[in-house]
């Protein structure tokens, strides 16, 4: 079995275009002078959402072709963030349960609240989690809050009654929201004080990697994904640093993800998951790679082993 | 396409890249196999490179096309040129 414990529905319903202008508007500032407006605007354009897929079957075509068992879709809370500019929640919420009906067993739904929405924020992911087979809380802190701010309280302790992990994104976004909270220490307080709630820091491999790695290495309950690993591979960094997790004894704390849809257009999830098993990653043996593909989201997920056939880690 | 025109067009994408790698590259084994940080490409510079593609060979590409490419001889496999 192999769970991609990051991924996205590729519809502007969940990837709003505001998201978006937020790069495109960054590109602009990082292209030469002087290139022609339209070479620019072509340029931007390639770092829109290219792909619609509401329905998740593009997906997991993706994700047969690289032979990824499981996603892992979140929802992110985007309506405090962008006031008025994105799908209100409850058609977001809507339209991942059609999701999870069409695609039995092979997707999860981490639901997204953020937690200013207060008591009814609490009862729409309470509902979630125990009426629509949601399994775990996404957070995105660059909307404006601290993952340890107190207001996710209930939230963490539903997440700890009905054990179910949260996975919270960090570094760097779309320079039209807030970077502020968005750094791995913002979570610590929070995962100190609910030791028995599974935390990952979302993209923890790859954007303020030490400090991410520090905080998996002290803290039990804290763990890293590989989300957008698929850039500094291109960048030809990504060997060194599998082998600096390797060296700290943090394979067991790493989650396969891929932030699908988002790198598609650097990695298929064919060629990340194969990058990833290549012979010249780090020097990762069969166990360890399994632990990254599979064992680790297993158990943070709370999704038994397959009874029968060996776990799926040939490159 | 004939050969000569394909080798025109694989020339042409050795005379961009060699203006982002800042050195001349010719059309080699050698060439094909450099990685696109070695010659000190990013992911911004590389859709750079590939709009200007579009322009010099007159074509339009889905930039798709592009996902797992990393080096020089992925490149011109995407583009049909190898």
């Amino acid at each position: 079995m192999i769970i991609d414990c990051h991924t996205h529905l590729a519809s502007p319903m969940v990837l709003p275009p505001v998201f978006f202008d937020g790069w495109t508007d960054n590109i602009r500032r990082l292209l030469p002078p002087k290139l022609p407006r339209a070479h620019v605007d072509r340029i931007a354009q390639s770092f829109r959402l290219a792909l619609e897929d509401p329905d998740g079957d593009q997906l997991i075509a993706d994700m047969d072709a690289a032979g990824v068992d499981v996603a892992v879709l979140h929802i992110i809370d985007f309506e405090l963030g962008f006031p008025g500019r994105v799908t209100p929640l409850d058609e977001v919420f809507a339209a991942h349960r059609r999701v999870l009906a069409r695609h039995p067993g092979r997707v999860v739904v981490f639901a997204g609240v953020d937690p200013r929405r207060g008591k009814s924020g609490v009862e729409l992911f309470e509902r979630s989690i125990a009426e629509w087979g949601f399994k775990g809380l996404k957070l995105y802190p660059p909307c404006g809050f601290s993952p340890s701010d107190p207001a996710l309280d209930p939230f963490y302790d539903l997440c700890a009654q009905h054990r179910v992990p949260v996975l919270t994104h960090t570094g760097p976004t779309t320079p039209r929201l807030s970077f502020r909270h968005t750094h791995p220490s913002e979570l610590d307080d929070a995962a100190r004080r609910f030791p028995t709630v599974d935390f990952v820091l979302g993209h923890g491999s790859v954007v303020h990697r030490d400090d991410a790695a520090l905080l998996a290495e002290f803290r039990p309950n804290i763990y890293l994904d590989t989300a957008g690993f698929q850039v500094v591979d291109r960048q030809g960094e990504w060997s060194s640093s599998v082998a600096f997790f390797k060296r700290r004894g943090l394979l067991r704390k790493l989650l396969f993800g891929t932030d699908w849809p988002i790198h598609s257009q650097v990695a298929t999830t064919a060629a990340a998951r194969q990058r990833l098993a290549g012979p010249d990653t780090g020097g990762l043996t069969p166990m360890e790679l399994q632990w990254i593909l599979e064992t680790n989201a297993r158990e943070v997920l709370k999704i038994d082993a397959p009874s029968s056939a060996p776990a799926n880690t040939t490159p | 396409m004939t050969d000569e025109t394909k080798q025109q067009q694989v020339d042409k994408v050795m005379a961009l890249l060699s203006t982002y790698a800042g050195r001349s590259l010719g059309d080699s084994p050698e060439t094909r196999g450099l990685a696109f940080n070695e010659i000190g490409m990013s992911s911004l510079t590389m859709a750079s490179a590939v709009v200007e593609l579009e322009e010099r060979l007159d074509r339009q590409f889905d930039f798709r096309a592009f996902a797992g490419v990393k080096n020089v001889g992925d490149l011109l496999r995407a583009i049909g040129l190898s």
